[in-house]
């Protein structure tokens, strides 16, 4: 409530105080439509500002929608108690919980974050941290100034893996198979394939390295899928800060289903090139189930947009000083 | 411009506090500071992996200063009520920003806007 207060007051101010602020008509007064009925009232899928029920204090909230602008939040969180874990099934559609933005990670996944005192742990090989300084993040512990920045994800690029999981994990649902594990993605709209029918190519045999790798999945024991990656394509960086792998690079993804609600993601990096010994970007960072109704929205890389927001930054540090 | 806004800008600094809302792409060139405007909308950019709200700012000179103010994500405004069409072409806002650039660029990131009828779009993530 304070922080509702805070901007209940700001608003007020807004309102009453400041000559720059020429309002028409107090907070909150006008039930209004939005525009054309797909404005501002297209909050929590119109409900938020319609005639029958004006936005209390004048403003709007932060309610969580799906795809189709509907409130949304983890069955959990909704008051659903959580039954016992299904048996080698992750079936469902997932998001971060308590958080549905937990998992945005931009300065770095949440167990290895690029900040000063993660950074010094880092266990970096020399090639491991030439690697590193190579590659100019606009993130992280050693951001670089936008115009040297050469992240490959800013020209839409693939994410590839296991960046689709480090930056920007949003929803994602699993779907199997009697023979895969799929996940689908909300970032990049894009998808994986595990396969847990087979074992994984041996090195030789990988003659294509993929942006998404070649992923294994084996459970463990009823409630745990352990998936292994390899073969994944160099061109990609690990996470939004510039992390480096090699064509070495396996990922372990092992995915623990606490419950009937919840899973456990922790994810281990291994790649001797890079780093001399393994490290974890996550571990158990949960994700809430979210419900089936749950639709997944747009979340793409689109490549002109994309341009534009680059040229649009540049801007930032080009532009003419406003006098 | 700025100046003739410092009143306000105590007022909501004192208000609100100055905490840094959200740090995204090019830290570099951004600083943190609160600086509200007022203008017309030129054009609302739906767009990946940021949105761009662009604003013609009239100065007391008349002076015309076009703005570019960086908010979040669709996909993270969709949950403030955010929509493609929140904004046209011509709307008269109010910008709150936590930051601007550096250069002195007419640029930074927006934290709210407050609408012609005193509707107020938050978008600060916490």
């Amino acid at each position: 409530m304070p922080r509702r207060f805070v901007a209940s007051a700001i608003a007020v101010a807004a309102l009453t105080l400041l000559p720059v602020v020429h309002a028409q008509t107090p907070a909150g007064a006008q039930g209004g439509q939005g525009r054309g009925g797909q404005g501002r009232g297209g909050q929590a899928g119109g409900r938020g500002r319609g005639a029958a029920a004006p936005a209390p204090n004048g403003q709007n909230e932060n309610i969580h929608v799906d795809g189709w602008n509907r409130k949304q939040e983890s069955l959990e969180a909704a008051g659903k108690k959580p039954g016992p874990a299904p048996a080698r099934d992750l079936s469902g559609i997932w998001e971060p919980v308590p958080r549905y933005r937990d998992g945005v990670f931009a300065s770095g996944p949440r167990d290895m974050p690029s900040d000063a005192a993660h950074e010094a742990m880092m266990p970096y090989t020399p090639q491991g941290k030439q690697a590193m300084a190579s590659h100019k993040a606009g993130f992280g512990v050693n951001f670089a100034p936008i115009a040297e920045i050469n992240d490959p994800f800013d020209t839409c690029d693939p994410i590839g893996f296991p960046r689709i999981i480090l930056f920007n994990l949003r929803a994602v649902q699993i779907v199997q198979t009697p023979k895969q594990v799929l996940m689908l993605y909300q970032n990049t709209r894009t998808f994986r394939t595990i396969w847990t029918d087979r074992e994984l190519p041996k090195p030789a045999e990988i003659t294509e390295p993929r942006w998404f790798g070649y992923s294994v999945g084996k459970w463990t024991d009823p409630t745990t899928l352990v998936v292994t990656t390899t073969g994944l394509d160099e061109s990609t960086w690990i996470d939004n800060t510039g992390r480096p792998h090699s064509d070495q690079l396996v990922v372990e993804e092992t995915y623990h289903r606490v419950d009937e609600l919840n899973i456990d993601l922790t994810v281990k990096i291994t790649d001797p090139v890079m780093y001399t010994q393994p490290w974890y970007p996550l571990k158990n960072f949960r994700l809430g189930m979210n419900s089936p109704d749950f639709d997944i929205r747009e979340m793409i890389c689109s490549v002109s947009q994309q341009a534009l927001f680059n040229q649009l930054l540049k801007n930032t540090t080009e532009a003419a000083p406003a006098k | 411009m700025k100046r003739l806004f410092q009143a306000s800008l105590l007022l909501l600094a004192l208000l609100a506090g100055s905490t840094p809302l959200f740090a995204h792409h090019g830290n570099a060139s951004y600083e943190n500071k609160q600086v509200t405007i007022k203008g017309k909308v030129t054009q609302w950019l739906w767009t990946n992996p940021h949105s761009f709200l662009m604003l013609d700012v009239t100065d007391e000179n008349g002076k015309v200063v076009h703005w570019i103010c960086e908010n979040n994500a669709p996909s993270t405004l969709v949950n403030f009520g955010f929509t493609a069409k929140t904004f046209k072409a011509g709307d008269e806002v109010t910008v709150v920003m936590s930051a601007v650039a550096k250069s002195g660029a007419p640029a930074g990131r927006i934290t709210k806007v407050i609408l012609a009828d005193g509707y107020v779009m938050n978008s600060e993530v916490r």
